[in-house]
């Protein structure tokens, strides 16, 4: 993975689109497995939350996706012009409870539980659009810490005592 | 989406033709199952060989999956691949499904 690049990326908000979305950030930063899984999962998860409920299924919707490789892995920017999130922060998200019945097993809820586990840095501000009236946008960040620590790989490290 | 249908000694074993389970393809799923396992009796094994990646809403499908089924039907799931392994166990969902290695063998040996 190169060092320093930047995608942007815009995404209608629907399901194939973010499958789409997805294909181009892997061809963009080629990954080992495992650490293209977690991109893939986390992004996936983020925009599909956008998708879902800031837009609620509305066919208009659009989000914009920044992507910039650096020393620290993907630093991850994610806008929309949806619905606030609930109470206006980030939801704690959950994994299944131990030992719950099966009947009650949740079926969803599981995508911030998985964003929070994955990613670092992770934060959301909404905050108002020049000129959009009384709509704002969304604005989720985070960090993936993934690919070649090229000051760790490449530089000798510190001299011997 | 396609789920392969066949019966083993140890019940329908339903294999998915798809390389996704996410948000895209959930709701095919859930119908493609429901399909696959109407009428039917005794325990259903999912296997997921050829699933590459599996997101909270194709979770939440596989869960949905096991809901429809009725009571005393089991669904096992078989062969995750490492990234769907790994959601399984981050979820915790290895705690609610017997994850098998490998799928039945054919009936037919």
């Amino acid at each position: 993975m190169g060092d320093g690049g930047v995608l942007r990326i815009g995404v209608a908000a629907d399901s194939d689109s973010v499958r789409a979305a997805l294909s181009e950030v892997a061809a963009r930063f080629p990954l080992p497995p495992e650490e293209a899984g977690t991109v893939e999962l986390v992004l996936a998860e983020a925009m599909n939350n956008v998708v879902e409920h800031a837009y609620a299924g509305r066919a208009d919707g659009r989000m914009d996706l920044r992507i910039e490789s650096g020393p620290d892995g993907l630093r991850c920017e994610l806008r929309d012009r949806g619905a606030p999130l609930p109470e206006g922060r980030l939801p704690l998200g959950r994994a299944i409870p131990a030992d719950i019945p099966l009947p009650d097993t949740p079926e969803g809820g599981f995508g911030w539980f998985l964003i929070r586990q994955l990613a670092r840095d992770l934060r959301h501000v909404r905050r108002p659009v020049p000129g959009a009236g009384r709509g704002g946008e969304n604005v989720l960040t985070f960090r993936l810490a993934v690919g070649p620590r090229p000051l760790d790989a490449l530089s000798p490290g510190p001299a011997p005592p | 989406m396609e789920l392969e249908r066949r019966d083993s000694p140890e019940g329908t074993v339903l294999t998915v033709a798809a390389a996704r389970i996410d948000a895209a393809a959930a709701i095919a799923f859930k119908d493609a199952f429901r399909d696959g396992t109407a009428g039917g009796e005794g325990d259903v094994v999912l296997d997921l060989g050829r699933v590459e990646f599996v997101d909270s809403s194709g979770l939440g499908a596989i869960v949905a999956a096991m809901k429809m089924l009725a009571p005393g039907r089991r669904l096992d799931l078989a062969a995750p691949g490492p990234a769907v392994g790994k959601l399984f166990r981050m979820t915790r969902m290895d705690r609610v499904f017997r994850i098998r290695d490998a799928a039945p063998a054919r009936a037919d040996g």
